[in-house]
Parts: structure tokens; C-alpha cells; sequence
């Protein structure tokens, strides 16, 4: 029998050591997805759990960022995605798939997506699976605004002068703030200058994302401002003063949340499992529970009562729900943000 | 001729310590870290690419991109603005810094220890956490708007957070260290006795301090005002923070062209402009420096 010299034995342990990482992770087989962040990803993080039951050795990790810095990260990574998938809005699928970092779920592995309300199947653009729905309105400061306002272009009434805060275009948010202020006064969502403009009469406070236009809010140096319903919620049942109006006009203003996943994903077969997951009927009751308020994409799931203060609830305002037209909006992201910068910053 | 075989000459040399040995380490860091991307960056701003599925498929020369931002008066604007903001802060952190420093040559071991304590203890916490800090301080319901209501001075809170002036202020703040450690090495190696000399020709504490102390501090003041300087003007964290969403500097445009827009060209070009004004800068620095201490070093020969 061949005896084991030093020198073999050294070289095989570093070998093992050096290698030893790559091979748990392996066997280990962990997802790595972009979520929110926040509160808003424990609905994820429950999916995860119930994934990691049925596959044992697969766990979920979710990392928090804004979807455009994803995006960018893969593409300094020349395609290389350090993510194997996303909970993404519609104008980041449009600029990911510009980008071609994204690859179509194959809806035949997601047996639940035939429960899905067709009216959300759209916003995904043929590259995702549809998991919920998110409000844009108005978050106010109780005590510094006492009549909120009902439609979008009532924030350019005097009452409110010197007290709105706005988000960069560099977000989803702040994206849709600009396409809001032209369609309030009958111009096309593409008409972003327009928008620009009108927000520029308003002086408003900026925060760079939507999380420091909400820090803003809370500490009132804005009273009002618009924001995601699911944040508002969150900052109000921590027992933050503020309140929420469905404005109209358009509107109530919605963005779908969609699962994608990044090209050269190795586990195409577990993201879409996790995206059937989250469109089951006790996914979607979770996701719809307080503080978040999820919007649900599935038929037939009973909002809890507290979500028609943040969510379309009576028949006509579910009848009115629209969403921006992101297709002409989105691809321009990178022209709207210098504008903005040449008006405001300029 | 040396008889050694050529590894043992090798070895020899490297844990000698001669040569270039003891820096090959960070010769190797700094080309992969530094020189690399900086050849990278170079490309890419002078260059047209279109990228597919993350990939570069094709780049050609260009100076488009250079030509633009050149002529484009964001670009004026915000490059201005970074230099403004950049020379504020050197300037509030040397008129802060010296008296600390002065304060650290005439004062006792324990005047001494703390000025050191305190001078290093805000570096060992993160710069985001002393940002957050001037939130608090400075915002709607802060410490000096409260101050200032209890006082009866103003009835409705300032608005100091999201202007440039809180940009100053996070940027002194955060920076003052990095000026006030180049003075307190150059104060320690001060000759007490050159004060004396000084003060037994008549001089007054005010006239040492300028003629003396002042003079001899100088290169301690050109390498912190470099050292602020160059950290003021390429800083994201604060402005990002104090500034508000529509006060850009030139970091934050580099970072909103490469996330954002991904449009890495531009990106590069901007990269490019801020490295270059920066050195401009610190050439000037430097010569002032060198001229500042001229006397000093005709007096040494």
C-alpha cells in the first residue's frame, strides 16, 4: 500500500480548505434574491422558509436595494449576477430587460399563475410572475396637514405650499412622481419634462430614495409627500402620526410586484417553485395582513380591513386602479434623472 | 561574482529587506486595486460601447463623451460646487485644527492625551453613524432648532438639514481629525526652545505664533489641507445624507450615471475630470506649500 508523504498530505488539505466553501455551497444550495430590505420581506422570507422545508440544505437570502442598483451591480459584473433572482416593479423589468440581464419564468412550472387576476399579467411583460401590488398616494403628517389632499393635482393648491417632498426619479417612486404631475393636468405619462416642471413650481423637499423621504416625513421637515402604501403602513402602526390618502386623478395609482430571475441563474427549478409559493392562497393572506397591506394578485383573496385605507377597496376605485404607462416612461430613466438634476440641481 | 544559486540569492534579498522587496506587496495591491481599473476607466471614457446581456460586444475610440461633459453646464455647476464645498471644509478645518494643535504644543502629558483621545475616537466610529448623528442634531425637531425655540430666538424651526450649509458642517465634522493629526506630528517635533528664543527677543506669545510656530507648522498644514481636500471633494456619504435629493456633487453624479443612467462612458468621463481637477488642486497645494517653506529650508542648509 502507498504510503501518504507529508508533502501529498499538505497539498490534498489545502486543496480540501480552498475548496471546502464552494462545496458547501453547493450541497447547501442557497438563494440569493433582492428584496425590500424591510418588513415588506418577511412574506418572502415565509416563502423561503416553506421552500427550505420542501428542498432541505436550500435557504433564502434576501438583500435589500433599490432594483436599478441590482441591475447595475450585474452588468459591472459583465452579466455575472451575484443575485439569482428579484422581487421587481415594471419600469425595473423594462430597463433589466434592456439590459438583457433577465430570463423569462416559464409560466408551466407555476401550476398556481392560472389564479392570478389577469389585469396584473401585463405589468411583467412577458418575463415574470405577478406576486402582489403596491399603492402610490399621499403620506401626510397629521398634525401639519389636517385636510390631506384627494386628488394629485390638488397638491399644487396654496394650502400645501412649502411643505412637499418629493423622491428622486432615480426610483420606481420617484419615476412615477413625474409621470403623475403630467397626467393630473392632462398631459400623456410621457411627457416627462411637463411633469418636471410641474413638480419644479412646487419646491419641493428631495430625498434621494423613497426610505429618506420617508425619514424626512417622520422628523417633519415635509408634511406631505407621496409614498408607497405599504411604507406608510409600516411608519404608521410603529405609532408615527401620519396618514394616508388614495388620491385620484389619476389614479388609485398601483405598480405590480413581479418575481424575476437574472440569466445564469443554476436554480431556475427552486425560483420558480418559490414563485408558486408566494401565489398560494396562504402566501397571498399573509402578505395581505397588517402593517404592509400588501396588494394580493390572486383572485378571490378577502382584504383584512385595515387595507382600504391604503388600497383600491370600493368597486369603483378598483375600477379605476391604472398604473403608470411604464413602456414609455421607464427606458428614459437615465434622461429623466439628468433633467431632474438640470432643473433642481442645475 | 556571487557564487549563490539563484533562488538562495532570491530568498536572501526578499527577507533581507534591500531593494524593492519590502514594497512588492503593495506594488502588487495598488496595480491590481488601482492602476487596473484606472486603465479601465481610461477605456471606457474614450470610448463608444453598447453593451448586450451585460457583455461589452463592441467599443471604439471616441471623445465624444469628453467633448459633452466639457461643454455641458451641469457639469460647470456641479464641478464648481465640489470644489466650493471641498475648499469650505479645508478652510473651517484648518481654522478649527490649528488652535487644537497650538493648544497640543503648549499644553501639559494630559492636555496632551486627551486632545489625542478625542482628536482619534470620532475616526473609530463609522462616518455614516456621525452623519445620522447631524440629522438629529440638525433636523426639524433637533437639538439646536430646540435650543433655539426655547430661547424665544425663532418660533418655527429652522431648516438647516438639505441645505449646503449642513453639508459643511457634516464634511468639518466628519474631516477634522484627518487635519488636526498631520499638525499634532509636526507640533511634537516643535523645538520649545525656538519660542524661548523668540520671547527672549522680545517677541509676544502672538508674535512667536505667527513668526515661529505658524512658519515651522506649515508642512503639517499642506499635508492636512491635501489630505481634507482631496476627501471633501470626492466624499458621496455626507452630501448624499445632509445635502437633500437635489444637491449633487461630483461623486454622487459619477454613482446616478454608473447605477442609474448605466451609462458607464459618461460615468468614466466624470471620474476622469474629478481625478484630474483633484491633482490640479493638490499641485497647487504643494506649491504653496513649497513657497510657504522656502525660508525654512535655506535655513536647514
Amino acid at each position: 500500500m502507498k504510503t501518504l508523504s507529508r508533502r501529498l498530505f499538505l497539498g490534498a488539505a489545502t486543496g480540501a480548505a480552498i475548496a471546502a466553501p464552494s462545496v458547501l455551497r453547493a450541497q447547501a444550495r442557497e438563494l440569493v434574491m433582492i428584496g425590500y430590505g424591510s418588513a415588506q420581506d418577511d412574506p418572502l422570507k415565509r416563502a423561503g422558509a416553506e421552500l427550505a422545508k420542501r428542498h432541505p440544505g436550500v435557504s433564502l437570502r434576501v438583500i435589500g436595494g433599490l432594483s436599478a442598483e441590482a441591475i447595475a451591480q450585474i452588468k459591472a459584473a459583465r452579466g455575472a449576477s451575484p443575485y439569482d433572482f428579484a422581487v421587481m416593479g415594471s419600469p425595473a423589468i423594462i430597463n433589466a430587460v434592456d439590459e438583457g440581464v433577465l430570463e423569462k419564468l416559464d409560466m408551466a412550472k407555476i401550476p398556481n399563475i392560472k389564479n392570478v387576476d389577469e389585469r396584473f399579467i401585463p405589468y411583467a411583460y412577458g418575463m415574470g410572475a405577478p406576486i402582489s401590488y403596491a399603492g402610490i398616494g399621499i403620506a401626510y403628517n397629521k398634525q401639519m396637514v389636517p385636510n390631506p389632499p384627494k386628488t394629485w393635482a390638488d397638491l399644487w393648491k396654496p394650502e400645501y405650499a412649502g411643505k412637499i417632498g418629493v423622491s428622486r426619479p432615480q426610483s420606481n417612486l420617484g419615476l412615477a412622481c413625474v409621470s403623475i404631475a403630467a397626467a393630473a393636468f392632462g398631459k400623456p405619462d410621457s411627457d416627462t419634462d411637463f411633469g418636471l416642471a410641474k413638480w419644479k413650481e412646487l419646491k419641493p423637499l428631495v430625498g434621494r430614495t423613497p426610505g429618506l423621504l420617508q425619514q424626512m416625513l417622520e422628523r417633519g421637515e415635509i408634511g406631505l409627500c407621496p409614498l408607497w402604501h405599504d411604507n406608510t403602513g409600516i411608519a404608521v402602526a410603529s405609532g408615527l402620526p401620519l396618514g394616508y390618502a388614495k388620491v385620484t386623478g389619476p389614479g388609485p395609482l398601483i405598480l405590480p410586484t413581479m418575481i424575476v430571475q437574472f440569466t445564469r441563474t443554476a436554480h431556475s427549478a427552486l425560483i420558480h417553485e418559490f414563485a408558486d409559493i408566494l401565489l398560494t392562497t396562504e402566501s397571498q393572506n399573509f402578505a395581505a395582513q397588517p402593517p404592509y397591506y400588501f396588494g394580493t394578485t390572486v383572485k378571490g383573496i378577502v382584504a383584512p380591513a385595515g387595507a382600504a385605507a391604503y388600497l383600491p377597496s370600493t368597486p369603483e376605485e378598483v375600477a379605476s386602479m391604472v398604473s403608470v404607462d411604464w413602456p414609455k416612461v421607464a427606458p428614459n430613466r437615465g434622461k429623466i434623472v439628468e433633467a431632474f438634476d438640470r432643473m433642481f440641481a442645475g | 561574482m556571487n557564487s549563490k544559486p539563484l533562488h538562495i540569492r532570491l530568498f536572501d534579498e526578499v527577507f533581507s529587506g534591500t531593494g524593492i522587496w519590502p514594497a512588492v506587496p503593495a506594488i502588487i495591491v495598488l496595480t491590481v486595486v488601482a492602476v487596473i481599473p484606472f486603465g479601465v476607466l481610461l477605456s471606457l471614457g474614450f470610448s463608444d460601447i453598447v453593451v448586450s446581456r451585460g457583455v461589452i460586444v463592441s467599443q471604439e475610440l471616441s471623445l465624444r463623451h469628453l467633448a459633452t461633459a466639457l461643454a455641458d453646464p451641469l457639469y460647470h455647476t456641479t464641478f464648481q460646487r465640489s470644489i466650493t464645498l471641498a475648499l469650505t471644509t479645508t478652510f473651517f478645518c484648518t481654522l478649527l485644527g490649528f488652535p487644537v494643535a497650538y493648544l497640543f504644543l503648549i499644553g501639559g502629558p494630559w492636555v496632551r492625551r486627551i486632545i489625542l483621545v478625542l482628536t482619534i475616537a470620532p475616526i473609530l466610529t463609522s462616518g455614516i453613524v456621525r452623519t445620522y448623528a447631524w440629522i438629529v442634531i440638525l433636523g426639524g425637531r433637533g437639538v439646536v432648532n430646540g435650543v433655539l425655540m426655547d430661547l424665544g430666538l425663532i418660533s418655527a424651526p429652522l431648516r438647516i438639514i438639505n441645505t449646503p450649509w449642513a453639508v459643511v458642517i457634516g464634511m468639518v465634522q466628519i474631516h477634522l481629525p484627518i487635519m488636526i493629526l498631520p499638525l499634532i506630528a509636526v507640533m511634537s517635533r516643535h523645538d520649545r526652545r525656538l519660542d524661548e528664543a523668540s520671547a527672549n527677543l522680545g517677541a509676544s506669545r502672538l508674535g512667536t505664533l505667527r513668526h515661529v510656530i505658524l512658519p515651522l507648522s506649515v508642512p503639517g498644514l499642506g499635508t492636512g489641507a491635501s489630505l481634507v481636500f482631496t476627501l471633501s471633494y470626492t466624499t458621496f456619504v455626507v452630501p448624499q445624507l445632509l445635502g437633500g435629493g437635489n444637491y449633487l456633487n461630483a461623486a454622487t453624479m459619477i454613482y446616478e450615471q454608473v447605477v442609474y443612467s448605466l451609462e458607464w462612458s459618461k460615468g468614466a468621463v466624470t471620474a476622469m475630470i474629478l481625478m484630474a481637477t483633484c491633482l490640479i488642486v493638490l499641485a497647487l497645494f504643494a506649491w504653496m506649500t513649497h513657497l510657504a517653506t522656502g525660508w525654512t529650508r535655506v535655513a536647514q542648509r
